[in-house]
């Protein structure tokens, strides 16, 4: 994980090692997944259970957009 | 001539994102040093995450995920794919909120379409409306951090009495 204040900081062969791995690094994803969990044990519902009440206009919140980003960046 | 969200190289993105906040933070718009936001690498390309905290107790709450288009290191390209901004104000609530489509092809019929929440924070507004965003146009995060100090400014002196009465 990169801060984007510290790249900013960074000469320019560090920005490059940095951004070769961000994108050549095989993701974890374990830290998203855990927020995720956070989300399911925070609104007592899976994943899916929020997608169903979003869907159907029963749950729209800045959490569930946010949730709904983090499932996407997984391919949830 | 290439469009605000068309596909760009990863480093100059990073570069953009940094000369944004550095002038921001010039402007008085972003606090020094709060710039809150990280990147790492998803299965579906890049996750950027993180709080901004801006003047007068507006806070950012950014979730972003950059598909990887082509290439790798500095020059992949990358384009927004998902997002959220969700703007809030100390002490009062919610003022905004810009998010990307929340369906794809696995997960059909919510709000197909970039659209933004607004909130009358000022009338303790907790429904809000919500109102479509041209994909084209829709703001970037500069913007959208422009837009929520612009609105604070304008609104100073009544969120300050309302602060002080809470």
């Amino acid at each position: 994980m990169l801060a984007l204040a510290d790249f900013a900081e960074m000469a320019p062969e560090e920005r490059r090692a940095a951004l070769v791995e961000l994108t050549t690094g095989r993701p974890n994803g374990v830290r998203v997944a855990a927020e995720i969990r956070q989300l399911e044990q925070r609104y007592e519902m899976t994943s899916e259970q929020m997608r169903a009440k979003v869907r159907t206009g029963k749950l729209d919140t800045a959490d569930t957009a946010r949730w709904l980003v983090l499932l996407d960046a997984l391919g949830r | 001539m290439a469009g605000k969200h068309a596909p760009i190289e990863v480093g100059k993105y990073f570069e953009i994102h940094a000369a944004a906040m550095r002038a921001l933070e010039r402007a008085g718009r972003v606090l020094r040093g709060c710039d809150g936001l990280t990147v790492e690498p998803v299965a579906r390309g890049l996750l950027m995450s993180g709080r901004i905290q801006c003047a007068g107790g507006i806070t950012i709450d950014v979730a972003k995920r950059l598909a990887i288009l082509d290439g790798e290191g500095e020059s992949a390209i990358v384009q927004t794919a998902a997002y959220t901004y969700h703007v809030m104000v100390d002490g009062l609530g919610n003022l905004l909120r810009y998010c990307g489509p929340h369906d794809d092809e696995a997960h059909p019929g919510h709000k197909p379409f970039h659209h933004k929440h607004s909130y009358d924070v000022l009338r303790d507004d907790v429904e809000g409306t919500v109102a479509t965003v041209d994909a084209e146009t829709r703001p970037t995060l500069a913007e959208v951090i422009t837009e929520a100090c612009a609105w604070y400014y304008e609104h100073a002196a009544e969120i300050e009495v309302r602060r002080g009465a809470k």
